[in-house]
């Protein structure tokens, strides 16, 4: 690693054509990878993930240069690039750069550290997850269950004289099964995450009963029917299903979005655009959470940032770079996959506050309508869709069968004046990736349980 | 890549329990403009170079990093013990200097990358974005990018494989933001090219104007089975996941809906896929893949019968079929760095016809055309092949559009869409995918009936 008096030298190379704020972002990271195929432990890799990137800005142009050249010479080169790329004005003098220590303590404590354990330990978590999965009383035509850890520690300097440090450490089984019932066959994959070390799978019963579950819950959903397309009151359990939250308006109301005009939210700051009963957080803060940290990938400080309060929009998701193109502070939104991304401004923790409505009555007073008890992964623009992994149809106010084949489908904005309840009792969920811009981000999205007045759902069912 | 010579030494040099190793080096140069408003709003510029390593003693492990100071023996002995714990009963297969890539008995040789400088870079942008602006009616916002990327790969083995090609390809991407009718409308489109003179601007500001011309007056929809054409970029949607159905690997596992039906008629007469190495419809080549395998043809499906997969080395030997160079690393959404050898595609795209997309829709008389579709990763089963897709489209009623629909799903199983297949179109569109790492194509698809929901 470079020293003080070097980074502070890369900055001022890097400013030197008339940029107003400089950074340096550099990520040292461990992953260890463990496959496991139809009972074959296939094998291990280990991976080193090490490279910096310098931003640089100017009002609201950007120049980003990254490389995995960490010498002094190789960044300095970086540095004199990103100055030519910027070439604003003639060159400049030096300032001094002041770096000031900002402590950092993550909100997710780590116990055991991966790269403390051996592989025989993580091996033995795989075998009892395949065989709990097998055991779970379905024919498995294909099984494969991988181990994944990551240890990522971040340095993040600039101009400003910022110099702030965090480590995050995750851990993480994935499986992905093919079962069969003689006539048809169904594939799934589903991940356990956690935002510790090896202390996440220090009880068994989690991850077995997890594998089990997972395989029960393919089985099952063999057995599920289509539904007719029609217009319904759809309900959306507690947990998970928090995700049409990050689809329908977290996305639309991260600054990339509303600076370049393409999202429904822009120019609605202070003006009513959901329910009353609508009240919509990200929070990058909460201890325990997939999505947590203790400073965002510009180094400010993580918070939580209301963005909608009763059914008004209160504010945006913003990092450095699209706060001064809103003319508004960083959120501590900005993020990144690693180095070789941007910043951005994306979501961490985003949820639905609870209000004060009965969970039982969302379904009794419904005749006919959709219940859904988890929402897979998604797809987000001024329409949003999310597939449905599990629903089950309402009849005369109770549950009847499940269903399959369904993908909500909505114009975000207009979806969410259509939330007629919001549950009292909160339900946090495991998180997983959001793809966006800067890569791959660990996020969570989570809400009470919440009844939509009239959906629009269907499969390929006879109408 | 000096620091290669290194790795050379070392491989030439193993200890004598490590009996066989590979190392593959990728290096990505990357230079992006983005322009808006006539001025550069985004640079980013990037020179990263990947190091894979696999070392086999009675097994094989594996080890990646992107410290190009590490010292190879460690890298290599990391590898080496990362395999010892593994269930394999074998080694990893290695390509020998008789089996692996030689540019000099290539058919096609993609060896040359030329520089591009960084002014063309600039002035192309600024070309395409000022065009945009000023050709396409109603427009609110436009963003123009043009990224460069240069891609060298070097596979070197123990059994004195040293393969290495480099390819330039240029990306030009539009986004646009419009007022169209009281609402404001988003259109996209992108091409790509080896060359940045190949970059035709007028062709892509024709391509937004078409999408927005698609964007007309909505009105509602009554659910139903319907006579449907797919555009090609829905078509390249269903082909970013349904690749994997032809995948060798998952064929084996059984994985997929396909599973045991090689040699049967999954399709009409009207469907053949290929996977290609080199294509004139875009500027990515696969001469070799990441074991140093030649990339050949393969048709996966020939006029509605299945007759090929896609193999990397492995899945090839427990298949008894040859390899296609088709060895890659980068299967759908993942959260950690892919260093996993699995099966990927080169260039895969649904074979194109003879007729324009307005020759269809006319004949079609009523019926939808989907025009966009939204969900790459969730909305398609492969194990069970069944699918339900967000998508908007148009009504068409006598050959003509009549009004759009928005928020509708179509739903089905993906061998009978296969099936329903009644014409390809000759707007073949390919695109880039995960990571710059392979490309997926598709014409226009008209099928005889598709379920699709809406209001």
């Amino acid at each position: 690693m470079i020293t003080t008096n070097e980074m502070e030298k890369v900055l001022q190379t890097a400013l030197s054509s008339g940029g107003d704020f400089a950074e340096l972002f550099f990520e040292d990271k461990d992953e260890l990878n463990i496959k496991c195929s139809q009972q074959i432990l296939k094998g291990i890799t280990s991976v080193h993930i090490f490279g910096a990137g310098i931003y640089v800005l100017l009002g609201t142009r950007s120049v980003y240069v990254y490389t995995n050249n960490l010498s002094f010479s190789g960044l300095m080169d970086a540095a004199k690039r990103a100055a030519e790329l910027l070439n604003a004005c003639e060159k400049l003098e030096k300032r001094r750069i002041v770096f000031s220590m900002q402590p950092v303590k993550n909100p997710n404590s780590v116990i055991q550290y991966p790269g403390t354990v051996p592989h025989s330990k993580k091996i033995e978590v795989i075998r009892e997850t395949d065989s709990a999965a097998r055991s779970a009383g379905h024919t498995i035509r294909q099984l494969n269950v991988d181990y994944f850890d990551t240890d990522q520690r971040i340095l993040v300097v600039n101009s400003e004289g910022l110099y702030t440090e965090d480590r995050r450490v995750t851990t993480r089984l994935r499986l992905q099964a093919t079962v069969e019932d003689g006539k048809t066959s169904h594939y799934e994959w589903t991940d356990f995450p956690r935002p510790y070390g090896f202390e996440a799978f220090k009880e068994r019963n989690d991850y077995i009963s997890f594998a089990q579950n997972f395989i029960r819950d393919i089985a099952d959903s063999m057995n599920a029917v289509s539904v007719p397309s029609c217009v319904v009151p759809v309900v959306l359990e507690a947990g998970s299903c928090g995700v049409i939250w990050h689809e329908a308006c977290g996305h639309p109301l991260e600054a990339t979005a509303i600076a370049a005009n393409n999202s429904d939210f822009a120019g609605k700051l202070g003006q009513k655009v959901a329910s009353s009963k609508v009240t919509v957080i990200d929070d990058g803060s909460i201890p325990g959470l997939y999505g947590t940290a203790g400073i965002d990938d510009e180094g400010h400080p993580t918070q939580k940032n209301v963005l909608i309060e009763n059914g008004v929009l209160k504010g945006y998701l913003c990092d450095r770079l699209g706060g001064r193109k809103l003319n508004m502070p960083s959120t501590g939104s900005g993020r990144r996959q690693g180095y070789m991304f941007p910043p951005a401004a994306r979501m961490t923790n985003t949820y639905l506050a609870p209000g004060t409505d009965d969970e039982d009555e969302m379904i009794s007073s419904i005749d006919e309508g959709l219940f859904v008890k988890r929402l897979g992964g998604g797809n987000s623009g001024r329409e949003f869709s999310v597939s449905v992994s599990e629903g089950y149809w309402i009849k005369n106010g109770k549950i009847a069968h499940r269903v399959k084949g369904l993908m909500l489908n909505a114009r975000g904005i207009d979806l969410i004046k259509l939330v007629d309840r919001v549950g009292s009792k909160i339900k946090t969920e495991g998180g997983g990736f959001c793809g966006s811009i800067s890569g791959l981000v660990t996020t969570t999205s989570f809400q009470p349980r919440i009844r939509i007045s009239s959906m629009t759902v269907g499969g390929e069912g006879e109408v | 890549m000096n620091f290669l010579e290194n790795y050379k030494r070392a491989i030439n040099n193993l200890p004598e329990h490590i009996t066989e190793a590979e190392v593959n080096a990728e290096q990505k140069i990357s230079v992006l403009i983005g322009v808006s408003c006539g001025q550069i709003v985004k640079t980013d510029v990037s020179d990263v170079t990947s190091v894979y390593v696999r070392a086999s003693g009675d097994k094989t492990g594996y080890a990646y990093t992107e410290d190009l100071s590490e010292d190879p023996n460690k890298v290599i002995l990391k590898a080496y013990n990362n395999g010892i714990v593994s269930d394999s009963y074998k080694r990893d297969i290695l390509n020998s200097p008789e089996t692996a890539y030689n540019s000099l008995n290539a058919a096609k040789c993609a060896g040359t990358a030329n520089i591009i400088n960084f002014s063309d870079i600039v002035a192309k942008a600024m070309l395409l974005e000022n065009l945009v602006r000023s050709a396409v009616p109603s427009i609110n916002t436009a963003f123009a990018n043009i990224r460069v990327d240069t891609f060298s790969s070097r596979v070197i083995n123990s059994k004195g494989v040293d393969v290495y090609f480099t390819r330039n390809v240029v990306y030009a991407q539009v986004k646009v933001t419009a007022e169209i009718l009281g609402d404001s409308v988003d259109a996209a489109c992108s091409v790509s090219a080896s060359s940045i003179e190949e970059i035709d601007p007028d062709s892509l500001v024709s391509q937004i104007n078409n999408i927005l011309r698609n964007k007309i007056k909505p009105g509602n929809f009554q659910p139903g089975e319907y006579p449907v054409i797919l555009s090609h970029n829905v078509g390249v949607n269903i082909m970013m996941t349904a690749w994997q159905l032809f995948s060798g690997i998952k064929y084996f596992d059984g994985s997929t809906v396909l599973k045991g039906r090689l040699g049967e008629y999954i399709g009409s007469s009207a469907l053949s896929i290929i996977d290609t190495p080199f294509h004139s419809g875009t500027g990515y080549c696969f001469p070799f893949d990441c074991e140093g395998t030649p990339g050949k043809e393969t048709i996966l499906v020939d006029k509605g019968k299945f007759t090929g997969l896609m193999h990397n080395l492995s899945s090839s030997s427990h298949l008894n079929a040859q390899p296609s160079g088709n060895a890659g690393r980068v299967a759908l959404l993942t959260g950690n760095v892919p260093t996993d050898v699995i099966v990927t595609p080169k260039i895969c795209f649904i074979q194109p016809g003879v007729r324009s997309v307005e020759e269809m829709l006319k004949d079609m008389g009523d019926g939808v055309y989907i025009t966009e579709s939204y969900d790459i990763f969730h909305s398609i089963n492969i194990g069970s092949g069944d699918f339900a897709i967000p998508c908007r489209g148009i009504v068409i009623k006598d050959g003509k559009p009549h009004h759009s629909v928005t928020a509708l799903t179509i739903c089905g199983n993906l061998i009978n869409l296969f099936n329903n297949i009644e014409e390809t179109g000759n707007d073949l569109l390919i695109d880039e995918f995960l990571l710059r790492s392979y490309c997926v194509g598709s014409p226009s698809i008209r099928l005889s009936k598709l379920q699709v929901n809406g209001k």
